[in-house]
């Protein structure tokens, strides 16, 4: 391959403030160099040296103070894998997906639920691909040994864990990968989250702007919340048991298994009351002026976490009236409904996109100024 | 300016040819007076450079045509910081050197 083709692709590779500068250095060097007694084989040697060791992280190549990159593609490393993790426990929790095989439910329906079943779980391995990418990234730039090796430990681990889950080697394989995975992520979380001197910025948001994102993602939890309540207290029960009006199922309830049909509605509404009254918080300190720190996308991660464990606790709040159901029915979990099955992948997505969000931290613009000293970099 | 995390052989050699050469001096004449392979010479400016011992300009030669040549100084501090390190490392060459010349002299008064 011709000299010139080789430097352009190894300056290609460099950090882009300095792609430039050196690609013309080593031209010139180049053209040079048999005057200087030298190949141009050897320039190109010399690029290649320079491109594998070249400080990635240096503030002239990024600028950005040092340390603050590679921090950046850790904490988008560790929010995709907590991303995926959501996605596989929420996957693991309802065997591979919730699927209502009563005669309410339509075959489409039921292969739409398969469809986002088979989505969400390869969404999960395309998020712990591209976050091994960020973590190999943060490795090769970060500078301190116990960034560079925390960023290694959660690169390897998770490519260990998924060798052995495949091959299926010996089980101390499957043992290294979760060890390596595990003192990756404290690791990670250590250097992320520690206490070394980043200039930092002061992202703020004005009242026109958090105010209408705050209404609207609490609109959507209002939204989840009567969906999944109405769910509890009306669809399931009819889906369950579709011979009889509401009125006689919880009657025979009643009868049969002394349930408590007020006792129920009350934990439907503490649930509800509860996690609406979080969503509300939201909204009111959004709505209050001081509370500039309140973008978007801060909002939107406190609003998702909200529907998450709504989604997630609602279980609790109905497992009463669940397990009187079946007691007096003898139905099983396959006859529930269709709300009841879509709404955990709500909760799931929520809580994922969640995680994204709060490691995708813009990038740090006001690193000089002298207020960029003392603030979250959340 | 940051102190160096290691000073290799190379790294004193390439601190040397700056010092002594013409200044500013071209990349690939560091290159040449070192003997170095250009795969030991770029990393070391280029971490001498991001360590604040270096600075580095384009050649101003308007009569030659083609890429500009990357030219490299000491700052004052790291001049200062780099005859240390040489005149470090040139005595304890010295001092090996001796140990050397001394060890079969040594060898052979034992044996006599």
């Amino acid at each position: 391959m011709n000299n010139d083709v080789i430097l352009r692709v190894l300056a290609l590779m460099l950090p882009r403030a300095v792609r430039a500068r050196y690609l013309e250095e080593w031209r010139a060097d180049s053209f040079a160099a048999a005057d200087a007694g030298l190949r141009r084989r050897d320039i190109v040697r010399g690029a290649a040296a320079l491109t594998v060791t070249i400080d990635r992280d240096l503030p002239a190549n990024t600028d950005e103070p040092r340390g603050a990159v590679p921090r950046r593609l850790a904490r988008r490393g560790l929010g995709l894998f907590a991303a995926a993790a959501v996605v596989l426990a929420g996957a693991w929790l309802t065997n591979g997906g919730i699927l209502p095989e009563g005669p309410s439910t339509s075959p489409q329906a039921l292969d739409a639920l398969n469809t986002v079943a088979w989505i969400s779980l390869r969404l999960a391995m395309l998020a712990i691909l591209v976050g091994v990418l960020y973590f190999g990234r943060a490795a090769i730039m970060a500078r301190t040994t116990l960034a560079r090796t925390a960023a290694a430990a959660a690169m390897t681990g998770p490519i260990t864990i998924a060798l052995a889950v495949t091959f299926d080697p010996h089980w101390t394989v499957l043992l290294a990968g979760i060890v390596l995975s595990a003192f990756g992520f404290a690791a990670g979380l250590a250097v992320v989250t520690g206490p070394s001197p980043l200039s930092l910025e002061r992202r703020v948001a004005s009242w026109s702007v958090r105010l209408p994102a705050a209404m609207l993602g609490a609109v959507v939890v209002a939204l989840i919340l009567v969906i999944g309540a109405v769910d509890l207290l009306v669809w399931n029960p009819q889906t369950q048991v579709p011979g009889l009006s509401l009125h006689a199922i919880y009657a025979q309830m009643s009868e049969v298994d002394q349930f408590s049909q007020s006792t129920a509605l009350v934990q439907v509404t503490l649930w509800a009351a509860l996690w609406g009254g979080l969503a509300a918080a939201v909204v009111f300190r959004a709505a209050r002026r001081s509370q500039t720190w309140m973008t978007p996308r801060r909002v939107s991660i406190l609003l998702l976490a909200i529907i998450g464990g709504a989604v997630f606790f609602r279980f609790f709040a109905g497992f009463s009236i669940g397990m009187s159901i079946a007691d007096t029915f003898r139905t099983t979990g396959a006859n529930t409904s269709i709300v009841s099955a879509v709404l955990p992948y709500v909760g799931q997505f929520a809580l994922a996109t969640a995680a994204v969000l709060s490691g995708w931290a813009p990038k740090i613009h006001n690193a000089n100024t002298s207020e960029a000293r003392d603030v979250a970099v959340a | 300016m940051v102190p160096l995390s290691r000073v290799t052989p190379a790294t004193v050699d390439v601190l040397n040819a700056l010092l002594n050469g013409e200044a500013p001096i071209w990349g690939l004449l560091v290159v040449k007076q070192t003997s170095r392979p250009a795969g030991s010479v770029y990393p070391i400016l280029e971490r001498l450079e991001g360590s604040g011992w270096v600075t580095s300009e384009w050649e101003d030669d308007s009569e030659r045509t083609g890429p500009r040549r990357r030219l490299y100084e000491l700052t004052s501090d790291g001049a200062a910081a780099a005859r240390e390190i040489v005149a470090t490392a040139e005595s304890r060459s010295r001092a090996r050197v001796a140990r050397v010349v001394a060890a079969p002299n040594g060898i052979a008064a034992g044996a006599s």
